[in-house]
Order: C-alpha cells, then sequence, then structure tokens
C-alpha cells in the first residue's frame, strides 16, 4: 500500500527530508502491509460503555495554575508575558 | 553484603537496625553510579545533591523516632518519560533537551511522601519506542549481564540500572511491553499493573489508552511494595479507577495450591527460541510442584494483536505528540529521532480520511476481541503464563535495520496492553549465558493474586 | 433567474465556569494579564491529561433542553486534529459523533428553525498579531465553549439575525453565559449558499467568519448572498471556503491557503471515558429551566394585560422580568395594576438596581395626585413631543382629530402623575395652531 508522504507529512506538521521520505515510505509499506490483517476480522464494535464515576465539581480548589514565571520557564523567546511564534497571517 | 544490592525491606531493615544511615546508603549508590554508568548508560540526568538531603531528612526522622513511609531511604530511579519538578526531563529526545518541568507526575509526589530517595532520570528509547533502548537520541543504555547485547526497551535504562545495583527499583512506563521486556532481558523483575491502577498524570504519554506506570525491581516482594506505593485514583487522571482494594503485601506469602493457572497455547509456537521455551516450560512444572492446576487456553485472536498495536498506539503517538511544537518548550519538532517521526506518520496515516475505517475502526474491533479472549480465559483459570520475549537479548545493532523484526520482539506482551491486564516478568532461568523472563498475566485489578504467583513461584525458583 | 438563500449557523457560547472544561484553572480570565491563569493541562505540557468539568457538562444539556434537544444518556469526547498556533495540544477536544444534545429547534418569530446539535468543547488560546510575530495568551484555552449547530434551516438575514439573538437571551436567561458578543464570550459563523428557486438541492456553501455583532451578522449575509448571486449569474462556480467579513470595507474577504480542506481525523478522547448522563439527573435539569423568554413574554400578555411592545421590553431581560413580577406582587396590596408599573418602569427608565419594587409602587401611589408643574416645564415637553411626533402633527393639520388625542397621550406618557387632560388638550391645539 503506497502512502501519499508528501500529504501526511504535512498533516503531521514534520519537515522530513528526501532521505527520510524515501526511508519511512519503505518501512511504512511494510508495516501497513503487516498490519492489514486487521481486515480479516468481522463483527460489530460494541457502543461505549459510559462509566459513572466522580466527575470533576466546577471549582477552582486543587488547582495547578502556575505563575506566569513557571508557565514561561521553558522558552526563550517569551515577551511580556506572552508565547511568541513566527507570524501567522491566517485567522481562523 | 553489598548494600546496594539490597531489597527495598532490607533497606527498611538496615536503617531501622542502625546498619547503616539513609545519607551513608545513598552515597553508596552514588559511587556505584559514577563506577559503572559510565559505561552502561542508564542514567540522563542524575539529582545527587538533592538526594543526598532527602536522605539527610530520613536519618533525622529515624533519629527522631517519627513516622517512616514506605519506601524511607530507598535510593531509586524515574524512567525519563515522567516528569519531575525542576529536574530535567527529556523523554530521551533532543527535542526535550534542557526541558525542566514546572510541575510533579503523581507517582513521583507519592514516592516524594513515602520518603524514597530520586537519583536521577533513567535512559529509555526515544519516547518510549523501541525494544532495546537503541532509539535514544543520546547515548545507547548496554546491557549489564553482556554490554555488547541490548538491554531491552523502551525502559532499557530503568532495567540496566537495577540489574547493575544502580537503583533499588526504578519507576519505568510500559506501553506494549516496556516494562517487562527489559525486565526480561536484564534478568530483573517488571510489573505493569492494570490500566486504570495508576495515574498516568505526568507520564509522557506514548498511546493513552495502552500506557501504565510501573516498577522494575530486584524481586516480586519489592514489585508489590512499590505498587502499593504508587496505585490509586488520582483527580488529575480520569482514567484511573476509583474504589479498588491497594493491598498487594498482606497476602503475598500465603500459599498458591489450587491456582488456576493457564498456558496460553498461542505463545508456544513458531518464533519462540528453543532455549527460552525449555526455561519456561521447566518453570510450568514448578508450578505444578506448588500445587497449581495447570491447562493450555486458548487466545485465538492473539494474531492479530501485533497488527493491532502497530496501528492503535502510532495512532494515539501520532496526536500525542502534536503538542511538541516548540513554541511553549522543547525544539523544532525537526529535532525528533526517525523512530519518533514514522510512528508519527504511520499514526496520522491510518487515522487520515479514507483509512479511518479499514485501519483504525479495525483494529479497534480487533482489540475488542482480544480483550474476550482474555475475559473467556479468565473465566477458567486465575493467570496465564508464557515466555515475555521470544529470545534473550540480542546483540547491538542486530535488529536496527529491520523494523518488523523488531516489533516482534513484543508479541507476547502486547496483547496485555490492548486488553488493561496485569502482568508481571520475573526471570526464570538461563540460555545463551543470558536471562530468560517468564511472564504471568492476571485479571483486571487483582495484582495481589499475581503477585502471590509471582512471589511463590521466584521462591521455588530461587530454591 | 430567482435564487434561494440556504443559511446555516455555527454559533459558540463561552460558559460562566468558575473552572476551565478539563482543568481547576480559573476560568474567569477577561481582563487578566497574559498567561496568568494556566497550569500544565491547558498549556498542554508533557504528561497533562484532562478531567472534564461536570458544571459544564449540566450546562450544555441545560441549554440543549431549552431548546427541545434530545439528550442521549451517552456522550463522549473526540480529538479534533489540527495544528495552529492557539491550539497547545494540536488537537481539540470536542464533541464528534455523540454530542451532548441532538436535535432540537429554535422559535424564531413565527417559525421553528430546526437545530442540528448541541456539543460542548474548549477554547483555544488567543493571537495578537505583532510585527512579524505572533503573540500568544493561553488565558483563555481550555475555557468550555458550547457550539449550537442550527440545519441549514434559515433563508433570509433577519432570521439569522433574530435567531443568534434569541440564542443569546436563552443562554443569558438560563444563566450559563454573558453570551457578549464584544468580549467574545458569543460567537456566530455563517454558512451560506444559494441554489435556484424550488430546487431541491442545495448550493455549495461558504463559510463566514469575524462576525463582530448582530449588524455585521445580517450585513455579511446580505453582502455573500450579493456576492454569490453576481457569479452564479455570471455562470462561474462558487468556491467552498471561508470568508472573513471585513467591518471596514463591507465586503467578505478569501481567506488563504483553505483549498484543502481540514482533514480532522476525529477519533474518541481516550483520555476520557465516555460520560453518562443519567435520565433522572435530566429530569432534575428540565425542572431547573427558568420559564424562558417566548412563554414569558406570553405569560405577561395574557396575566397582566400588557401591550407585546410592554411585555417583550420586560420579558427580555430575566432580572427585568423578575423586579416587574415582583413589583405587581407587592402593588396588588396597593390597588395598583400592573399596567401602571409597566408604564412607571418603561417611560420612567426606573434604575432597577436602586430602587426596590415597593419603593417603586411608594412613588406611583404618590404620583397619583394630579401634578403640579412648573412655568414652562409642560411646554417644553409638549415642544419635544410634537417635533418627535410630525407625523401626528401633519395628520392634525389635515384635520385628523385622533392625531391631537394621541399627542395628548404621548405628552401623558412622559409624566408618571397624571395630568389634567383637558388642560393638555388646550395646550397642545394651542401650540399647533401657532405653528399653521
Amino acid at each position: 500500500m503506497k502512502i501519499d508522504i508528501d500529504h501526511i507529512a504535512k498533516l503531521a506538521n514534520l519537515n522530513l527530508s528526501e532521505d527520510q521520505k524515501k526511508k519511512f515510505a519503505h518501512d511504512l509499506e511494510e508495516i501497513l502491509e503487516y498490519v492489514d490483517k486487521v481486515e480479516k476480522v468481522s463483527g460489530k464494535v460494541k457502543p461505549p460503555v459510559a462509566v459513572h464515576k466522580r466527575t470533576r465539581p466546577d471549582s477552582t480548589d486543587n488547582n495547578l495554575t502556575l505563575a506566569p514565571e513557571d508557565a514561561l520557564s521553558n522558552t526563550t523567546s517569551a515577551k511580556n508575558g506572552f508565547f511568541v511564534t513566527k507570524g501567522v497571517f491566517d485567522e481562523n | 553484603m553489598k548494600i546496594n544490592s539490597l531489597t527495598i525491606g532490607e533497606v527498611g531493615q538496615g536503617l531501622v537496625d542502625k546498619d547503616f544511615s539513609a545519607k551513608e546508603l545513598t552515597q553508596n549508590f552514588i559511587d556505584q553510579i559514577k563506577n559503572k554508568d559510565e559505561s552502561i548508560h542508564s542514567y540522563l540526568a542524575t539529582n545527587f545533591d538533592i538526594a543526598l538531603s532527602a536522605a539527610a531528612r530520613v536519618d533525622t526522622l529515624i533519629d527522631n523516632g517519627e513516622k517512616l513511609g514506605k519506601l524511607a531511604g530507598v535510593p531509586a530511579a524515574i524512567k525519563d518519560v515522567i516528569v519531575t519538578k525542576d529536574l530535567t526531563t527529556t523523554a530521551s529526545s533532543k527535542i526535550l533537551e534542557n526541558f525542566i518541568p514546572p510541575y510533579n507526575a503523581t507517582v513521583v509526589s507519592k514516592l516524594e511522601e513515602e520518603h524514597a530517595i530520586i537519583l536521577g532520570k533513567n535512559n529509555s528509547d526515544e519516547f518510549a519506542m523501541g525494544s532495546s533502548n537503541e532509539n535514544s537520541a543520546y547515548e545507547k543504555t548496554v546491557n549489564p549481564v553482556d554490554p555488547t547485547r541490548v538491554p531491552g526497551g523502551s525502559s532499557g535504562g530503568s532495567a540496566a540500572a537495577v540489574a547493575a545495583d544502580m537503583a533499588v527499583f526504578s519507576l519505568a512506563s510500559d506501553t506494549g511491553g516496556s516494562i517487562r521486556q527489559p525486565a526480561a532481558l536484564c534478568g530483573v523483575v517488571g510489573l505493569k499493573p492494570t490500566y486504570g491502577r495508576v495515574s498516568r498524570f505526568g507520564l509522557i504519554a506514548m498511546a493513552s489508552s495502552l500506557d501504565q506506570i510501573g516498577p522494575i525491581t530486584h524481586n516480586v516482594e519489592d514489585a508489590a511494595i512499590v505498587l502499593e506505593s504508587i496505585a490509586g485514583d488520582d483527580i488529575y487522571d480520569d482514567t484511573t479507577v476509583a474504589n479498588k482494594p491497594a493491598d498487594f503485601t498482606t497476602d503475598l506469602k500465603k500459599d498458591i495450591k489450587g491456582t488456576k493457572v493457564g498456558i496460553v497455547k498461542e505463545y508456544f509456537g513458531e518464533g519462540l527460541d528453543e532455549g527460552s521455551k525449555k526455561a519456561v516450560e521447566d518453570t510450568i512444572k514448578k508450578l505444578e510442584e506448588l500445587g497449581c492446576d495447570i491447562e493450555e487456553v486458548n487466545l485465538p485472536h492473539s494474531e492479530y494483536a501485533l497488527a493491532v498495536y502497530y496501528i492503535v498506539m502510532p495512532a494515539e503517538v501520532s496526536t500525542n505528540l502534536a503538542r511538541f511544537d516548540g513554541i511553549r518548550f522543547g525544539k523544532s519538532r525537526d529535532f525528533f529521532g526517525d523512530e519518533v517521526k514514522k510512528r508519527i506518520i504511520l499514526g496520522t496515516f491510518v487515522l487520515s480520511s479514507g483509512y479511518q475505517d479499514k485501519f483504525f475502526a479495525k483494529a479497534n474491533l480487533a482489540r475488542q476481541l482480544i480483550r474476550d479472549d482474555f475475559d473467556m480465559a479468565f473465566e477458567k483459570v486465575d493467570v496465564l503464563v508464557g515466555p515475555t520475549s521470544p529470545t534473550v537479548a540480542w546483540k547491538i545493532g542486530e535488529k536496527v535495520d529491520d523494523p518488523l523484526k523488531m516489533y516482534l520482539s513484543d508479541i507476547y506482551t502486547v496483547s496485555v496492553n490492548l486488553a488493561g491486564n496485569p502482568a508481571i516478568s520475573i526471570p526464570c532461568g538461563i540460555d545463551q549465558d543470558m536471562p530468560v523472563g517468564f511472564q504471568i498475566i492476571g485479571k483486571h485489578f487483582e495484582e495481589a493474586k499475581l503477585l502471590q504467583v509471582a512471589h511463590n513461584l521466584e521462591g521455588a525458583l530461587k530454591a | 433567474m430567482i435564487w434561494d438563500m440556504v443559511i446555516g449557523l455555527e454559533i459558540h457560547v463561552e460558559l460562566a465556569t468558575e473552572s476551565k472544561m478539563f482543568c481547576r484553572c480559573s476560568a474567569r480570565y477577561f481582563g487578566s494579564a497574559p498567561n496568568t491563569h494556566t497550569c500544565p493541562v491547558c498549556l498542554a505540557l508533557p504528561g497533562a491529561l484532562p478531567v472534564p468539568n461536570e458544571k459544564a457538562i449540566e450546562y450544555t444539556a441545560k441549554i440543549g433542553l431549552a431548546f427541545e434537544s434530545e439528550i442521549p444518556t451517552i456522550s463522549k469526547f473526540d480529538r479534533k486534529n489540527y495544528f495552529y498556533p492557539d491550539l497547545p495540544k494540536g488537537y481539540q477536544i470536542s464533541q464528534f459523533d455523540l454530542p451532548v444534545a441532538v436535535g432540537g429547534a429554535i422559535e424564531v418569530g413565527e417559525r421553528k428553525v430546526k437545530l442540528n446539535r448541541v456539543h460542548l468543547e474548549e477554547d483555544t488560546g488567543k493571537l495578537m498579531h505583532a510585527g512579524g510575530e505572533t503573540l500568544i495568551d493561553f488565558n483563555r484555552s481550555g475555557v468550555p465553549l458550547v457550539e449550537i449547530v442550527s440545519e441549514p434551516d434559515m433563508t433570509t438575514a433577519e432570521e439569522a439575525r433574530a435567531y443568534a439573538q434569541k440564542v443569546q437571551q436563552t443562554v443569558r436567561y438560563l444563566g450559563v453565559s454573558d453570551a457578549d458578543m464584544e468580549k467574545g464570550s458569543l460567537r456566530v459563523d455563517a454558512n451560506i449558499s444559494l441554489k435556484p428557486e424550488g430546487s431541491e438541492t442545495l448550493g455549495t456553501k461558504v463559510e463566514i467568519k469575524n462576525l463582530n455583532s448582530f449588524r455585521s451578522l445580517f450585513r455579511a449575509i446580505e453582502h455573500e448572498r450579493d456576492r454569490q448571486r453576481t457569479a452564479l449569474e455570471k455562470g462561474e462556480k462558487i468556491v467552498q471556503e471561508t470568508r472573513g467579513w471585513d467591518e471596514a470595507l463591507g465586503k467578505t474577504v478569501s481567506q488563504r491557503s483553505k483549498e484543502e480542506a481540514h482533514d480532522y481525523r476525529y477519533f474518541p478522547e481516550p483520555d476520557l471515558l465516555p460520560l453518562g448522563l443519567d435520565p433522572n439527573k435530566i429530569d432534575e435539569l428540565k425542572s431547573t429551566l427558568p420559564e424562558l423568554g417566548g412563554a414569558k413574554l406570553a405569560r405577561f400578555c395574557s396575566e397582566y394585560q400588557l401591550s407585546e411592545y410592554d411585555a417583550e421590553i420586560l420579558a427580555r431581560d430575566v432580572t427585568l422580568a423578575d423586579y416587574f413580577e415582583e413589583a405587581v406582587r407587592v402593588g396588588s396590596d396597593h390597588e395598583v395594576s400592573a399596567k401602571q408599573i409597566a408604564n412607571e418602569i418603561i417611560n420612567r427608565k426606573v434604575d432597577i438596581a436602586e430602587v426596590l419594587p415597593a419603593a417603586l409602587i411608594e412613588s406611583i401611589i404618590s404620583g397619583r395626585k394630579t401634578l403640579t408643574l412648573g412655568e414652562g416645564e409642560l411646554e417644553k415637553v409638549i415642544a419635544e413631543v410634537l417635533i418627535d411626533n410630525e407625523g401626528a402633527v401633519a395628520d392634525f393639520k389635515k384635520g385628523k382629530e385622533n392625531a391631537l388625542m394621541f399627542l395628548v397621550g404621548q405628552v401623558m406618557r412622559k409624566f408618571p402623575e397624571k395630568i389634567d387632560a383637558t388642560t393638555l388638550k388646550e395646550k397642545i391645539e394651542r401650540e399647533l395652531n401657532k405653528t399653521a
């Protein structure tokens, strides 16, 4: 089975080198051939069963809220309390 | 007696008897790590100063006659896929090089509450993806029993650290066999609890519906003690299950006469090494001698397990790793290793439009059937047994170029994660001078029974 | 060629819960400094897990019940996968095939607009563009968001606007959201397509976003209708795309890179157990629903004999409606009628936060005495009324006597206290004749 690796890489937000694309495509084809056997399985999937358990009440008790310095502690590019990334112009 | 070969119980006793102080013990492990780890590479980060302070605090508690935690003064390590506050957590990947979590995983908090001493973070396959630890983006861990061989994976660093007496226990993770298989290959004990038994909050997610945290230890009793310390439902993990009694030590030493043991027929077919097969069969005889009733059971959908795993797991991985975009933490996605990228691509593909019904939906159906197989088998028996791994540890580099061959090393372990059952691997013999692991699988939330059988068997094997 | 317009609206309502949807951070983020309401969960740090907010689920069910939706006993969350800097996990936890509420209908004027579903999801962070960079604040990330999806069942911009206003009124009534379009707690996206009159086949739909007010919604729909009609009449094909409404330019603008439709790869959220919505709980929620706008309006008309105009004003806001009814209750002990109270509240623009119902009744009673006005005060009001009612003035000059009575009434409305009608009529007539 052939994968459109360019399309999938785009969906997965990954940049692959030409070498990587070739190697992955080859390995993945092998894997897909192997996993294809699940096609033979038949039957009906049972619908999800609701498991009634404790649900979380709407309160801020026991919250894990971080001080803003801690929230930003693992980036070097923060500005005035904001996270920063290169310009995105596509309004969603 | 070498104090870094002690079990948890022996450490506790030694501290109380004042054979050594907690600080001395911790220092001993620090020295061991400094001597040995340069060649074994089981640690990625160490925490020595903080560990010694923590040990000093335990000594103070002992001196003041205060109540001690279950793991007081016990030096331990944590697989680097579990977040530790203020201590680097890399998932053995370059993308998280220098990532310092601002919070602790629930299990780490629990270890600290029991006064365990955390020595550092163990190496693993990158993002827990692998069966040999060769996918670590840092140094590759070697098997302490034979350094030309792999320690197994993905918790290879954890298993090696315990096997080489560089930690009394290590807390690791198991998604398709990542605790049990390296434990088998390194000759130590590895326990994967029931899915939902231990909180995953703070475990860097690989496959959310398969991951579980568990201990790698010297013996079964230690595994039981650690499990007691980390088990329990957690308000920060919706998949943990409440109201499950967590006493795994009281009945541990009771005999197992009359226990019904099922041998999984499908686990003794083609692919199982002769040497491993023999060790496992001899071990089954020991169970008979202990008074167990042995019968053969079938798990007819076993042949689909690996295929299901390599659809469901990459699918969940592909979304769990989407948060690594370099904006709030970590480096760009270019810093993922090849195996990680490959699985993300595979997972994205099996979820993509046009393919989801064929792959992901079918895999979920097959998974349900696999789970039904286990449920049906457990109507007849109390535990299931078989080999943990088809072979003993292989030579470094031997399987890296053959992905399917590498994946097949998990063939006896993946079903268990798919079904959610608990399972343990204990050493059961030697083949080609390397340890062989014996896998025991239990019913959901019946780790007490599982550990009881394992403990009794362990004793019989050592005799 | 006559074209029918088909409109569907997707309305997002931010819930007014204490905590966020999947973590315990405060959801009251508006106006806070950036990234001060975040935790490992809503920041999507490695290892974090979601745990659902029970109240958010209840609120969603309430909204569904208010709109006559069915609440199935099982519901679940799904991952909606796409990459965008304001979406920290790289997926949004939303609902795909088992939403909290299914179907339903919203009364808009004479019709009932059919609903497809009401589901629950989490909000994203906020982006700010500065220079060549994008700044991100995750305070809003993880706040509970309810999405109300209509069927493509509306045909005019008026209807769409009225529908959106009804949604706003209802969720405010339920007390689940402040539904403020300016603050972003009510967001409306419109899907618009045209088809030849009478045809059963729907045309290609275009999604319109960035609608910041009901007025924008109205204008954007009309503009888009015209744009599509022009294109279709030229023989052009409508491109399925997302367009943003540009308020300043007064038109919709295509948003680039939408040629490839998102493949969201929805699959069940493995970190969350399916939700069980207990039928008993649902009945309980039903019983706690307040009397909703439409029913209240009808009751005010019939029970208090109010005009539809007055009833609409009083029923519009639940706080005002409750105030009015309390005043009626007090007034009934003092022979003050509901009509008088309505009149007092509406025309005197009473500040209900300041004036207790009892005090209101008192002022009505004391005002029953005939008013003595200062010189010129009445004249001033008469002049105002004449200016405001040119039509009536013209009618009077044409000889319509009724117009005079109308003007008398208009002046009297300006004063809560009674004015001698005869004197007033004379004064107005004098004024009118002055300007003959």
